[in-house]
C-alpha cells in the first residue's frame, strides 16, 4: 500500500471535513431553529473515520465513531442537540484536529479517552447501531430544484509552494536579464535587435504576473478559521460576539497570506477580549448586548487593505497619554497624540503590558509584534478610534513580497534599496549634528557610510551637499522613529527581491539582493536591524 | 478485456485505495460516482461489470442507489462497502439488491475475493 500517498489524502480531506464541521456547527448554533445540518455533519465524520481506519490511525477512529455515534442519537430524535451537545461536537473537530496535526508530523496520534468518554456519555446507551439515512437529508440551504447534485469539478492541480518559489525566482532573474537587454536595445532605436527585445519584453512581462497570479491565494483560507476562534473567545469572556467577514474571495500571494495569520488572530484577541465590553456593560451604555467585530478585506490597485474593527468602548486617548507621560515617553505638556502617535505609543514595548494597559484602555497587548510584523512584509498599519464608539485597525499590505516598492539611496557611488513601507519621510541632517532632529525631537541616527564602512563624509566631496547638509530617512519600526543619513536620493523603483540564504558573516542589516535594470547588483536594507 | 468497475463512495480517499486494489488486480476503472444519485446515472450509462457502493453518501445512500440500480438492470452485480457498525444496514443492502459486501476498513485479499466471488 502506498503509504505516503494514502496519508496525504487522508490529511487533505480530513482537514476539509473539519473545517467544513466547524462551518456547519457555527451555522447551527447560531440558527438553532433551522433544519439541523446532521446528516452533512455525519458523513464529515464518518468519512475521517473510514480513512483513519484504513490507516490504522485508531485514536482518530475512535474520536470520529464517537461523535458519529452522538449524531445518530440527535438524527433519531432520542438526543435534543443541547448545547452541550453542540459543544461536544466542537470538542470532536478540535481533537481531531489536533490528531490530524499530529499524523501530519509523521507522529501517531494520541489517545484522547477523555474527550471518546465525553462523546459517549452524551448519547444514550441504546443508539448503539448506527442508522442511515433513514430520514431525508435536511439541509440549511435548500438547492433550487432541477440543480446539478454534484459539486462542478474544480480544475486545479496542488502544487508545492517551493517549486513556485523556484518558478518566481527564475521569472525574477529573467526580468533583471530583459531589462539588461532592453538597455543595451534602447540604444539602437528600431534595430531588429529592439524590436526582439521589446517582445521579449512584453511576453516576460506576462510570464512574470502569471507566475505571481499562480501564487496568489483568497485570504479565506487565513479568514476561515476565526469565525470559531471569535465564538470561543465570546464564549471564554462571556461576551456576546459577532464576527462579519467580508471580501473573503480577495487574494494575497501565499507568503504574505501565511504571515497575516499571527497577527490577524493577534488583533482579533484583543478586540474581542479588551475591545468590546461585557453584555452589561453595553446595555448600560445604550448599546445593543451583542458587540460586532468586523473582519474585511479590500483590493485597491496593488495593495490589499485587511480591516480589523469592533463596536466597543475605543481608546480613551487621555488615559494612553498620561501612561506615557508617566513612562517618560511624552514630555509633559505634550498634545493628545494623533492617529499615528497613538499607534507609536501603543506598539512601544513600555506601554504593552496587558495589566497596565487594560486599566487603561484594554489595548497594546502585542501590538508591537503586529505593527513588525506588517512592515516587515512591506506593509503600513494604521488606527482609528473613537471613545464610545470602537477601535478600527486597518493593515495594508503589497499583494506579493517578490517586488517592493524601494527608495534608491546612494553613498560612496553605490545604490542601495529601502523598502517603502518602513519609510515615514525624508528630511535633511545639518552636518556638526550627531543626531537629526525631526519637528524638535532627536532621532537615534546612524549614517550609511559608516555602516557600510565608507569613510565619513567630508566638506567638499560630492557626496555632500551645499552647507553640509546630507539627506535623511525617517524610519519606522516597531513604534519608535530612526533616521538613516545617506549621500543621495536617487527616487524610487520596484525591485524584484532575490531572496538570500543567509551566509555566516552577512551583516543583518542586509534584508536581500536585486539585480538594477542597468545590471549593477545592489543590497536590500532592512534599516529595522540598524538600531 | 478487463472487466469493468464503477466505484461510488464519497471520500476520495475510498475512491482512491478501492481503486488502487481493484486496478493491481487487472480491473478496469471505468468510472467514479461521489453520490447515490450519480451512481445510478453513471451506471446506465457505463454498464460496468461490477459496482462497489458506499453505504453512506450524500443525495442518495448507498441502499436506495442499489435498489434503483437493480430496478434497471436486476443482473447489476453490487458490492456494498460498509463501515464497522452498519453491519445491521448490510442486511437491508442485500435485500435491495446488492450481491455481497466487505467491511471497512479493506483488507485487499478480502475485496478481491469478493470480486471474483462476485463475478464468478
Amino acid at each position: 500500500m502506498d503509504l505516503a500517498r494514502y496519508t496525504a489524502l487522508f490529511l487533505s480531506d480530513s482537514r476539509d471535513h473539519l473545517q467544513r464541521c466547524n462551518e456547519l456547527i457555527l451555522a447551527w448554533e447560531r440558527t438553532p431553529g433551522a433544519a439541523a445540518p446532521v446528516a452533512e455533519l455525519f458523513r464529515a465524520f464518518h468519512s475521517i473515520k473510514g480513512s483513519s481506519a484504513a490507516l490504522s490511525l485508531e485514536p482518530v477512529t475512535a474520536i470520529a465513531h464517537a461523535a458519529e455515534q452522538l449524531l445518530s442519537a440527535v438524527r433519531q430524535g432520542s438526543l435534543v442537540a443541547s448545547v452541550d451537545v453542540l459543544n461536544a461536537l466542537f470538542a470532536a473537530v478540535d481533537g481531531l484536529a489536533l490528531a490530524v496535526d499530529a499524523v501530519g508530523r509523521g507522529e501517531l496520534p494520541e489517545e484522547n479517552q477523555p474527550l471518546v468518554e465525553l462523546l459517549t456519555s452524551l448519547a444514550p446507551a441504546d443508539s448503539g447501531r448506527t442508522a442511515e439515512m433513514a430520514v431525508p437529508e435536511r439541509r440549511l440551504h435548500p438547492r433550487p430544484e432541477g440543480e446539478s447534485v454534484a459539486r462542478l469539478p474544480v480544475r486545479q492541480v496542488r502544487v508545492d509552494l517551493e517549486r513556485l518559489d523556484a518558478l518566481v525566482h527564475d521569472v525574477g532573474e529573467l526580468v533583471v536579464a530583459r531589462n539588461r537587454l532592453a538597455t543595451i536595445a534602447d540604444r539602437d532605436i528600431g534595430s531588429e535587435l529592439e524590436q526582439v527585445s521589446g517582445r521579449i519584453s512584453a511576453l516576460v512581462g506576462g510570464l512574470q504576473s502569471a507566475v505571481f497570479r499562480a501564487r496568489m491565494a483568497p485570504v479565506d483560507e487565513v479568514f476561515d478559521r476565526f469565525p470559531r476562534m471569535v465564538r470561543d473567545l465570546g464564549r471564554d469572556l462571556g461576551k456576546e460576539i459577532r464576527l462579519e467577514v467580508q471580501g473573503a474571495e480577495i487574494e494575497l500571494d501565499r507568503s504574505v497570506l501565511d504571515a497575516l495569520s499571527e497577527p490577524l488572530t493577534h488583533l482579533l484577541r484583543n478586540a474581542a477580549d479588551h475591545g468590546l465590553e461585557t453584555p452589561v456593560e453595553r446595555a448600560a451604555a445604550g448599546k445593543q448586548r451583542e458587540g460586532t467585530v468586523r473582519l474585511r478585506a479590500e483590493r485597491l490597485r496593488d495593495e490589499v487593505t485587511v480591516v480589523v474593527s469592533e463596536d466597543g468602548r475605543g481608546i480613551d486617548r487621555n488615559a494612553v497619554r498620561e501612561r506615557a507621560v508617566a513612562r517618560g515617553l511624552l514630555e509633559a505638556t505634550a498634545p493628545l497624540p494623533d492617529a499615528a502617535g497613538l499607534l507609536r505609543l501603543l506598539a512601544h514595548s513600555g506601554l504593552t503590558t496587558r495589566t497596565e494597559i487594560s486599566t487603561v484602555s484594554g489595548r497594546g497587548v502585542g501590538i508591537d509584534a503586529v505593527l513588525s510584523r506588517i512592515r516587515s512584509l512591506g506593509g503600513r498599519m494604521e488606527i482609528k478610534t473613537q471613545a464610545g464608539r470602537g477601535t478600527t485597525f486597518l493593515l495594508h499590505l503589497p499583494i506579493t513580497r517578490a517586488i517592493v516598492r524601494a527608495l534608491m539611496v546612494g553613498v560612496g557611488g553605490e545604490r542601495y534599496a529601502i523598502p517603502f513601507g518602513l519609510l515615514a519621510e525624508a528630511t535633511a541632517h545639518e552636518a556638526p549634528e550627531g543626531e537629526v532632529t525631526l519637528r524638535g525631537e532627536s532621532l537615534p541616527t546612524a549614517d550609511l557610510r559608516r555602516v557600510v564602512g565608507f569613510p565619513p563624509a567630508q566638506e567638499g566631496v560630492a557626496a555632500v551637499g551645499k552647507r553640509g547638509k546630507r539627506p535623511a530617512i525617517v524610519i519606522e519600526s516597531g513604534g519608535r522613529r530612526t533616521a538613516l543619513i545617506v549621500d543621495i536620493l536617487l527616487g524610487q523603483q520596484d525591485v524584484v527581491v532575490q531572496q538570500l540564504e543567509q551566509p555566516a558573516g552577512l551583516p543583518p542589516w542586509v534584508g536581500g539582493a536585486t539585480i538594477l535594470s542597468d545590471g549593477a547588483p545592489a543590497l536590500i536594507l532592512d534599516p529595522a536591524a540598524l538600531f | 478485456m478487463s472487466q469493468t468497475v464503477l466505484i461510488c463512495d464519497d471520500a476520495i480517499f475510498m475512491r482512491t485505495m478501492v481503486g488502487d486494489i481493484l486496478q493491481q488486480a487487472g480491473f478496469e476503472i471505468i468510472g467514479e460516482a461521489e453520490t447515490g444519485v450519480q451512481a445510478v446515472e453513471k451506471y446506465k450509462q457505463l454498464r460496468p461489470d461490477l459496482v462497489t457502493m458506499d453505504i453512506v453518501m450524500p443525495d442518495m445512500g448507498g441502499i436506495d442507489a442499489v435498489r434503483e440500480i437493480t430496478k434497471f438492470d436486476p443482473k447489476a452485480k453490487v458490492l456494498m462497502c460498509s463501515a464497522m457498525g452498519q453491519q445491521a444496514l448490510v442486511v437491508e443492502a442485500i435485500q435491495a439488491g446488492a450481491k455481497d459486501f466487505v467491511v471497512k476498513p479493506f483488507q485487499p485479499s478480502r475485496v478481491l475475493e469478493a470480486v471474483h466471488r462476485l463475478l464468478g
